[in-house]
C-alpha cells in the first residue's frame, strides 16, 4: 500500500499545526490580558475604518482566525509590556515583521490587494474590536 | 534619386548590384549606410510619400488566432513605413535576451549582445535618442538630481526607456536618399514574386508591379528584404513557382514563430504613500542629457534565472494624487478600497525623512500630495511558438495576390510568468514600503481577452545557426539561398520585452556593413 500526500495537504496541515500551537501559547500566555494587547496593536493604525473594511475581507476568507487572542498572538507572540517607549519599538518591530511578510513570501490578496499576512491580520484584529463606521476615516 | 514606378516603361528590367524590398527603418537605414558607396541599389517601396488607402489595402488580411488588430491598421505601406505611426520607444534588447534559456523553448540567437552593441550605439543617432544611457541609473539620477527606487531585494530594478522624436525615416531621410547617387528609390513598386533558380539556392529577379501601371522586373546581385515579420513571410510563401513551399521555407519554418509583445490593460494597480520615493522620471517623459527619457521597472536577470521566468517592463501611471482636501471629502464606492489601501500604508510606513529630495525642476510629486493612485503598464516576452504563424489566406488583393493570415497564440506559460512577476513588483513595493500592489491577473494560465500587442511583429524568419530552427543564418541571410538577406525584427530569435524598432536599425546597420564587406 502507498501512501499519497499531496504537497497541498501537507502545506494545509502545517497551517492547521501553526494555528493550533498560537491557541496554545494563547492559553499559557504570561500577561493574560488578551483585550487590552488586542487593543494595543489595534491602535497602530490610525484609521480604524479603513483597516476595519478591510479586516473583513480577510476574514470571509479565513474564519477561523476571527478570534482576537489568536490574531494577536499571530501578529506578534511577543509583545513587549506597555509603555511609550514600547509602543516604538512595537512599530518598528511590525514594521519590520511586514517587510519579511513581503521578502519571504507570507502574503496575502485582500480584495485583490497583495498585503502581508502581518498587515491583514491587524486589520482583522481592528474590524473584531470596532463597530466600523464607513467613510468616517479621511 | 528618388522616381515614381508608375512611370516606368512596361516591362523595363532594372539591373543593380543591391535591390532593397521594403522603405522602413531596415531598408531606408540600409540604403543610407550604402550610399555613396560603388553599391549601385534598388530600393524598392510599395507606397509613395504620403498615406494612400489603395496602396494600404494592400495590407489587408485575415486573424484566425486570438484577436489581433486589423492587419492594415498595425502597419503603414508608405515611404518610411511603420515609423510614420511609431511611437519612439527605445530600449535594447538586454544580453540575456540573446541567451538560450532552458525554459523558454527555441531561445538563443546565434549572436550576442555584445556582437550588436556597437550597432546599438549608431542606431542612437539614427533614431536621434541620444546617447546610449538605458540602464545607468547613476547617470540619470545625477541627471535628475534624484534617487531611483531603492529596489534592494533583487526582484525588480529600474530600466530606462529613451525615446526618438519619433524619427519619421521617411520625411527625416528623404533627402539622403534623393541625394545619394548609387541609390535608386522606386515609389509605387510592389514586388509580386522573388524569382528563384529551380533549386532555390539563388534568387534571380524580383517580379514588380504598380497599381494600375507598368510591371517590371529587378536582377541584383543581392537582395534584402525588409517589408516587415507579416509581409516577409507573406512575399517568401507566396513565391512558390520553383519551390511549393515557397522561397527559404525548406524546413517549413517561413511564418512560424511569430511573436508580439503582449501588452495587458490594467495589469495592475499601486498606491503609495510615499510619493516623493518616486524619481519623476518614472512619471513623465523627461528631457535631459540631449535624451527624452522615462524610468520603467523590469525583473532581474536572477529573478528571470531562478524562476525561469520570461521578459517584463512595466511603467507607472498616475491616476489620482491624494491630498488632505480630497481625502476629506468621500470617495466614490470603487476608489474607496484603494483609498483604504493607501490609510493602511501610511498607517504602517509612517512617512519617514524624505531621502530623495524632489528635483526641483519638476513638478512630481505636486505639492500637498500625501500619496498616489497610480496603474502599471506593462509588455511582456511570449516565448517563440511555432504554432504561432502568418500564412496565406484564401483571399487575393488588389495584384492577384494571396493576402496573409495571421494565427497570433499565446502560451500558459507566458501568462503564468507575467503573473509572477506582477507578484514580484508587489513583493519588492511592499518590503520596501513603497507602496501596495494590486495584481489584476488571474492565477491560472488564461489571458485575459483585452491583451492587444504593440505593433511588435517579430519572428517569423527567425535567426538561428541551424537551418532546422531558423530562416536566416547569424549574418541575416537566408539559409540554402546564396543571395537573400532579410532586414528587420522577423529576424529576432526572442522578442524580450523591449521596443523593437531600435533592435531593427541596429541590424540593419550591421546588416549594411556586412554586405558592404561582401562586395568589396
Amino acid at each position: 500500500m502507498s501512501l499519497r500526500v499531496s504537497r497541498r495537504t501537507v502545506l494545509a496541515g502545517l497551517a492547521a499545526g501553526i494555528v493550533a500551537a498560537a491557541i496554545g501559547l494563547r492559553l499559557y500566555w504570561p500577561g493574560g490580558d488578551v483585550t487590552r494587547e488586542a487593543r494595543r496593536l489595534a491602535d497602530m493604525l490610525r484609521h480604524p475604518d479603513s483597516a476595519a473594511r478591510l479586516g473583513r475581507f480577510y476574514l470571509e476568507v479565513n474564519p477561523r482566525e476571527a478570534d482576537a487572542a489568536l490574531l494577536v498572538t499571530l501578529i506578534s507572540p511577543a509583545l513587549p509590556p506597555a509603555s511609550p517607549s514600547a509602543d516604538e519599538a512595537l512599530r518598528a518591530d511590525l514594521e519590520e515583521r511586514i517587510r519579511n511578510d513581503f521578502i519571504y513570501g507570507n502574503t496575502v490578496a485582500v480584495d485583490g490587494w497583495l498585503l502581508s499576512l502581518t498587515e491583514a491580520r491587524l486589520c482583522a484584529l481592528v474590524s473584531l474590536l470596532r463597530d466600523a463606521t464607513p467613510g468616517k476615516d479621511a | 534619386m528618388i522616381e515614381d514606378a508608375r512611370r516606368l516603361p512596361e516591362d523595363t528590367l532594372i539591373e543593380t548590384d543591391l535591390a532593397i524590398i521594403g522603405a522602413g527603418a531596415a531598408g531606408i537605414t540600409i540604403a543610407r549606410e550604402l550610399a555613396g558607396t560603388n553599391i549601385s541599389i534598388c530600393l524598392l517601396e510599395s507606397g509613395g510619400f504620403e498615406f494612400e488607402q489603395d496602396t494600404q489595402n494592400l495590407y489587408t488580411g485575415e486573424n484566425s488566432g486570438r484577436w489581433y488588430f486589423p492587419l492594415d491598421k498595425c502597419r503603414l505601406r508608405y515611404f518610411g513605413g511603420s515609423t510614420n505611426h511609431w511611437g519612439g520607444w527605445c530600449r535594447p534588447l538586454t544580453p540575456i535576451d540573446f541567451e538560450e534559456r532552458d525554459w523558454v523553448p527555441y531561445s538563443g540567437w546565434p549572436i550576442t549582445r555584445a556582437d550588436l552593441d556597437p550597432y546599438y550605439e549608431r542606431a542612437q543617432t539614427v533614431t536621434e535618442t541620444g546617447p546610449f544611457h538605458y540602464d545607468a541609473t547613476a547617470f540619470w539620477e545625477k541627471q535628475t538630481g534624484a534617487k531611483m527606487l531603492p529596489l534592494s531585494l533583487g526582484l525588480i530594478t529600474t530600466t530606462f526607456f529613451q525615446y526618438s522624436p519619433p524619427t519619421r525615416f521617411g520625411t527625416r531621410y528623404r533627402k539622403d536618399i534623393e541625394q545619394a547617387a548609387n541609390v535608386r528609390a522606386l515609389l509605387h513598386a510592389t514586388v509580386t514574386e522573388i524569382e528563384t533558380s529551380e533549386t532555390g539556392a539563388e534568387v534571380t529577379g524580383l517580379r514588380v508591379a504598380t497599381l494600375e501601371g507598368p510591371s517590371f522586373r529587378v536582377r541584383a546581385r543581392r537582395y534584402i528584404l525588409a517589408t516587415g515579420a507579416i509581409e516577409n513571410p507573406r512575399l517568401l510563401l507566396l513565391s512558390n513557382r520553383a519551390q511549393p513551399a515557397g522561397v527559404g521555407n525548406t524546413h517549413d519554418l517561413v511564418g512560424r514563430f511569430f511573436m508580439e509583445h503582449p501588452h495587458v490593460p490594467g495589469v495592475a494597480g499601486m498606491v503609495t504613500s510615499r510619493p516623493e520615493a518616486f524619481n519623476t522620471a518614472y512619471t513623465q517623459h523627461l528631457s535631459l542629457a540631449d535624451s527624452i527619457v522615462h524610468a520603467a521597472l523590469v525583473p532581474t536577470d536572477a529573478l528571470l534565472r531562478r524562476e525561469r521566468l520570461q521578459q517584463a517592463v512595466f511603467t507607472i501611471g498616475v491616476i489620482g494624487v491624494y491630498t488632505a482636501e480630497n481625502l476629506a471629502s468621500a470617495a466614490p464606492a470603487d476608489q474607496q478600497r484603494a483609498r483604504d489601501i493607501f490609510n493602511l500604508q501610511r498607517d504602517l510606513d509612517p512617512p519617514r525623512a524624505t531621502d530623495h529630495p524632489p528635483a526641483g525642476y519638476n513638478d512630481w510629486p505636486p505639492a500637498g500630495a500625501l500619496g498616489a493612485n497610480c496603474a502599471f503598464g506593462c509588455a511582456c516576452e511570449q516565448a517563440p511558438n511555432p504554432d504561432s504563424r502568418v500564412s496565406l489566406s484564401d483571399e487575393r488583393d488588389a495584384l492577384g495576390l494571396p493576402r496573409a493570415r495571421l494565427d497570433w497564440r499565446l502560451s500558459e506559460a507566458d501568462k503564468l510568468s507575467l503573473n509572477r512577476i506582477v507578484h514580484a513588483v508587489a513583493e519588492e513595493f511592499g518590503a520596501q514600503g513603497l507602496g501596495r500592489v494590486r495584481p489584476a491577473l488571474s492565477d491560472d494560465g488564461n489571458w485575459p481577452e483585452e491583451t492587444i500587442g504593440g505593433y511588435h511583429h517579430m519572428g517569423t524568419t527567425r535567426m538561428a545557426d541551424s537551418p532546422e530552427l531558423g530562416v536566416v543564418d547569424a549574418n541575416c541571410k537566408v539559409h540554402g539561398v546564396a543571395n537573400l538577406y532579410i532586414a528587420g525584427s522577423s529576424v529576432f530569435t526572442t522578442g524580450g520585452a523591449s521596443n523593437p524598432t531600435l533592435t531593427i536599425v541596429a541590424l540593419a546597420l550591421r546588416l549594411a556593413d556586412h554586405v558592404r564587406t561582401q562586395s568589396s
